[in-house]
């Protein structure tokens, strides 16, 4: 009996260790989401209570006085029209660099390598100026060209070790079948690195959906601006309205949350079949 | 499942490569500055945001300038470019570097030199000689963006930079029925400000130019007199951070923060907090700009706006101060690559907007001065702490705000120095020499 | 491997538009800031020829090298952190005692999908004086005189920065071991088992050499992600107080942007890249070298 209920002990330390970590992990979220239905002198009364009447006046205020549906189909289209590229040519490269050993091979592994070292943040003057130069600044596609190419590495990186464990009989027996090598990789191989390739699009779709510097950088009208820029312009930078700087917070947050939560499970599973084998 | 779910994803990606095909084709404005001299469109940066409109008194004079210019000029679109204003200082530097600025953009008085170097700004002699008001300009309306005798800029703003506003109830009780005149009774005061558990000045620091736009500018030029800051901005070489003076005026600011005379947190808060600290009582005082006004209107309520008095920091003397920072700091300017039409609407675009005819309006409209003087404003029918606010910059005459004249290197190596002085890091000698150095590598 | 064959022109086709988009976008500006690296340049059309001066002085410069050593603090920090708390939660997980496990794992990831401004923000607010949690909770447990305005300790400023850094990513790091887990044969967990192994001497000497390629990837990701690291701190103290929390990418940015020395931001971001890449070669041979050590 004794022993029963020093088990029962030693393991309820992880549990309630995991148990307040996931709580931590929320709790911005959640708090963020609150108080920005609150009013300012209440916020500063006390940052963490509930509000007592919640009020959706910053929302509405939001919604009406900015271009926010604007700037969400525009992060909308960045994102999506992004991801289409960085899976379709981070998984050919991956593919191919995973599958065969040609000479410069290595070389190109650790080109695309050497593209998560680079300090973007340190290049903005010479990244502007070449995109200036080419005309290529301030047009609807102008975002996805760099989040496409700084998301390369990532893709090729994960899809090359991904597709090493495929066995090859399944592509041996397609070309028996006469099926072309081309229709092997893009029908067959494609769908089976499904759960990698939900994984690159996750992160991916985060970094794209959160980017502000080249957002700010390379895009000049009002009509091109994403959520993350645009929202700058309504919360302001002299602001100490707390639920107001909150509520531009939470909008550009909350699709992201709402696709994260209802495809958790499918992430989660992505992440965990995708990641790198051991 | 799975297929209607990557149909209808195929779908929704079509439709949105769609739409925005269809946007090329209304929006292709782009900043190209300079690629046809026609005047139909003018390309104008700025960091006057529609939201803050209401507690801006120089946004919201320019943005109904630009307003009133557009209905007088229906044949030319003006495209704005609007950023916050840490944001606009960051993209203005690319597009300098690039060469591929906006038609007329914000100009801070520090840029100028570097922008005329490098031949992005166009000069404005010419027109301004044409401009019937142009008698009605501040003496010292261009001493920023003047450079080799050419004037680059047409000031929008008159930044007055250092200003104690204090509440004069926490100082009645206190035992002082005025500001004081001496950094005696200043440290004396604070003595029991502290034992009331109230900061004497709130201090927001954390994005670094408040420390030295708003006390350093003033309590340096109590000490090293304006030919020093001149020299300093001229780099002749006859002037030192080194010198015992700015030393010591460093060393001033170093009591202040020993102390305690700011709140503690004084580096990790924003200029806004630290007049929301001074609105909520946390604070006998503050010095800050005379943006403050319009702040602390939004923030505090009537009671404590009606205590609120205007004031300077003390001279080292115990004289009457007679001066503070101020001057007119951020210009609108022109590209230089503009020419014929085009260039003629900038800069008749630029005068309209920030010119005499803006001056009037911030005059009347907010009773505030700004790069133009406008004669007989009545100011009866403003709140009293403009009134007492106008007056004093009446009363005395202004100095050079640091940040607004001084190289942005400098200014940036020394904005870093104060805070650490703030934190009691480092000494005020260490942090002469850092500046000093960075003032050599010009 | 015959069946698979590829024309080396499909092959080509193939590499083809990917390394093109990829190297106009990231290889030009990387040259471009070498060139500029050469010239004393304050952006616009007066360039100077100056050398390998800006190079040299960069290496000179004192903040450049407080930064350097604040990023080397990070990547130390972050690996123990980061990794290793993830390798700890991602073990107890797996555990079977552990209950709501598909709940941890949504929730721990979560931060990781918020942005840099966010995270910013909140934690500011935690670390805030007069209304952040920190000081609230030490004021609760009695510990109220030890509250201070937490961001401006500056020697514990670095610290308090890797806090939500180590925080955003436990679940990342998490998530991929965890990974790499499942695919070891639960029958040599079960065999340790009845060989009474406890819970930590199972981890360490059974798990972990299982995992070491995994962990490796992540060493590797973790390394670069903190010596290129930039928004998160931007955004938590913008490199202050002083420069105390200052870091490269930090520095290289507002030399080119606020002071304007768009050559020396050139090539201080080159010099970011070669350190960077020294580093993670390095912490890869070694790390190679040690592992293969232990199969002999």
């Amino acid at each position: 009996m004794k022993r029963k209920k020093k088990f029962h002990i030693a393991y309820a330390v992880p549990n309630m260790v995991l148990l307040l970590f996931s709580f931590t992990c929320v709790f911005p979220a959640i708090w963020l989401i609150y108080s920005s239905l609150k009013e300012k002198t209440e916020f500063y009364k006390s940052p963490v209570a509930l509000p007592e009447n919640p009020s959706i006046k910053y929302y509405l205020s939001v919604l009406s006085e900015s271009d926010f549906l604007k700037w969400l189909l525009n992060s909308m289209r960045t994102s999506i029209l992004s991801l289409f590229f960085i899976l379709l040519i981070g998984f050919t490269i991956g593919y191919i660099l995973s599958r065969y050993r040609f000479r410069g091979r290595n070389f190109v592994y650790a080109y695309f390598l050497i593209g998560m070292l680079i300090p973007v943040h340190a290049l903005m003057v010479p990244m502007y100026i070449m995109f200036t130069r080419l005309g290529l600044n301030d047009q609807w596609f102008t975002l996805i060209l760099p989040y496409t190419a700084l998301s390369l590495p990532t893709a090729v990186f994960l899809v090359e070790s991904y597709v090493k464990s495929i066995p090859m009989e399944i592509e041996e027996a397609a070309a028996l079948d006469g099926c072309s090598r081309l229709r092997t990789i893009y029908m067959i191989v494609m769908p089976m690195c499904r759960p990698i390739l939900i994984t690159i699009g996750i992160i991916q779709f985060f970094y794209i959906w959160n980017e502000f510097t080249f957002s700010l950088i390379l895009i000049d009208s009002k009509e091109l601006m994403t959520i993350p820029v645009g929202l700058t312009l309504f919360k302001g930078q002299f602001s100490t309205d707390y639920p107001k700087m909150m509520t531009a917070m939470v909008l550009a947050i909350l699709p992201t949350m709402i696709i994260y939560f209802i495809f958790s499970k499918q992430i989660i599973k992505g992440m965990v079949a995708g990641a790198v084998k051991g | 499942m799975k297929k209607r779910m990557i149909s209808v994803g195929l779908t929704l990606m079509l439709a949105m490569g769609l739409t925005a095909c269809g946007n090329t084709s209304g929006s292709v404005s782009g900043g190209g500055a300079a690629e046809s001299d026609k005047a139909t469109e003018l390309v104008v940066s700025h960091y006057y945001l529609e939201e803050e409109r209401g507690s801006n008194a120089s946004g919201d004079t320019f943005l109904t300038m630009l307003e009133k210019y557009e209905e007088e000029h229906t044949d030319i679109t003006i495209t704005q470019q609007t950023m916050s204003q840490a944001d606009f200082t960051t993209k203005i530097q690319a597009q300098a570097a690039a060469n591929e600025l906006p038609d007329v953009f914000m100009v801070k008085g520090s840029w100028i030199k570097n922008f005329v170097d490098n031949g992005v700004l166009a000069a404005m002699d010419d027109y301004l000689e044409k401009y019937e008001y142009k008698d009605t300009f501040r003496d010292d309306a261009f001493d920023a963006c003047e450079v080799n005798g050419q004037i680059y800029g047409i000031p929008n703003q008159l930044s007055l930079t250092s200003v104690v506003f204090y509440n004069a109830e926490l100082w009645k009780e206190a035992g002082y029925d005025e500001f004081p005149t001496t950094w005696e009774e200043l440290f004396a005061a604070n003595e029991t400000f502290k034992e009331k558990g109230i900061a004497t000045f709130s201090l927001g620091n954390k994005d670094k130019w408040p420390a030295e736009s708003c006390i350093i500018s003033t309590i340096g030029d109590r000490y090293t007199g304006t030919d020093w800051t001149n020299s300093i901005i001229a780099n002749d070489g006859s002037a030192k951070f080194t010198d015992p003076k700015f030393v010591d005026a460093l060393d001033m600011f170093k009591k202040m923060s020993d102390s305690g005379m700011f709140n503690a947190d004084c580096n990790t808060i924003t200029d806004t907090q630290a007049a929301e600290y001074y609105a909520q009582g946390q604070a006998a005082a503050t010095i800050s700009g005379h943006w403050e006004i319009a702040t602390l209107q939004s923030l505090a309520d009537d009671e404590l706006l009606g205590s609120t008095r205007v004031a300077l920091l003390p001279n080292n003397d115990g004289s009457e101060p007679d001066s503070f920072s101020g001057g007119c700091g951020w210009y609108f300017g022109v590209n230089a690559n503009l020419t014929g039409e085009k260039l003629d609407a900038a800069m008749e675009f630029v005068l309209a907007t920030s010119g005499y005819d803006a001056s009037v309006y911030t005059a009347e409209t907010y009773g505030l001065p700004s790069g133009n003087i406008v004669e007989n404003v009545d100011l009866s029918g403003f709140p009293q702490l403009t009134q007492d606010f106008v007056a004093l910059v009446n009363r005395v005459s202004l100095t050079p705000t640091y940040d607004l004249q001084m190289d942005g290197a400098v200014i940036e190596v020394m904005n870093t120095g104060l805070q650490d002085i703030l934190n009691g890091t480092k000494d005020a000698g260490s942090v002469a020499e850092e500046i000093q150095t960075e003032q050599d590598q010009l | 491997m015959g069946s698979i064959r590829m024309k080396k022109s499909t092959m080509l086709l193939c590499l083809l538009p990917g390394v093109v988009w990829y190297s106009l976008i990231l290889l030009v500006p990387v040259i471009l800031a070498g060139y500029y690296g050469f010239f004393d340049w304050s952006g616009g059309v007066n360039k100077i020829f100056v050398g390998i001066e800006n190079y040299i002085h960069v290496l000179k410069d004192s903040v450049f090298i407080l930064s350097l050593k604040n990023n080397l603090f990070l990547v130390v920090v972050c690996l123990v952190g980061q990794i290793g708390l993830a390798f700890v939660f991602a073990f107890m997980l797996n555990s079977r005692h552990i209950r709501w496990k598909g709940l941890h794992r949504t929730m721990s990831y979560f931060p990781a999908v918020l942005s840099a401004v966010v995270v910013g923000f909140v934690w500011s607010f935690i670390y805030d004086y007069n209304y952040g949690l920190l000081n609230a909770f030490l004021e609760l447990i009695g510990q109220g005189d030890k509250a201070q305005a937490w961001l401006s300790n500056n020697k514990i400023a670095m610290v308090l920065v890797a806090v939500p850094l180590v925080w955003q990513y436990i679940g990342y790091y998490m998530i991929i071991i965890m990974s790499a887990m499942s695919s070891v044969d639960p029958q040599i967990f079960e065999m340790s088992e009845i060989d009474g192994a406890s819970g930590w001497k199972k981890a360490v000497y059974i798990t972990l050499p299982l995992i070491k390629n995994t962990l490796i990837v992540c060493v590797t990701l973790c390394i670069a992600g903190n010596m290129k690291i930039f928004d998160l701190i931007y955004s938590l103290t913008g490199g202050g107080p002083g420069n105390t929390t200052s870091v490269m990418a930090m520095y290289a940015y507002k030399s080119s942007f606020l002071s304007y020395k768009m050559g020396y931001g050139s090539a201080m971001s080159i010099v970011i890249l070669i350190i960077s890449l020294m580093i993670v070669g390095g912490s890869q041979a070694f790390m190679r070298y040690f592992t293969k050590e232990d199969e002999r």
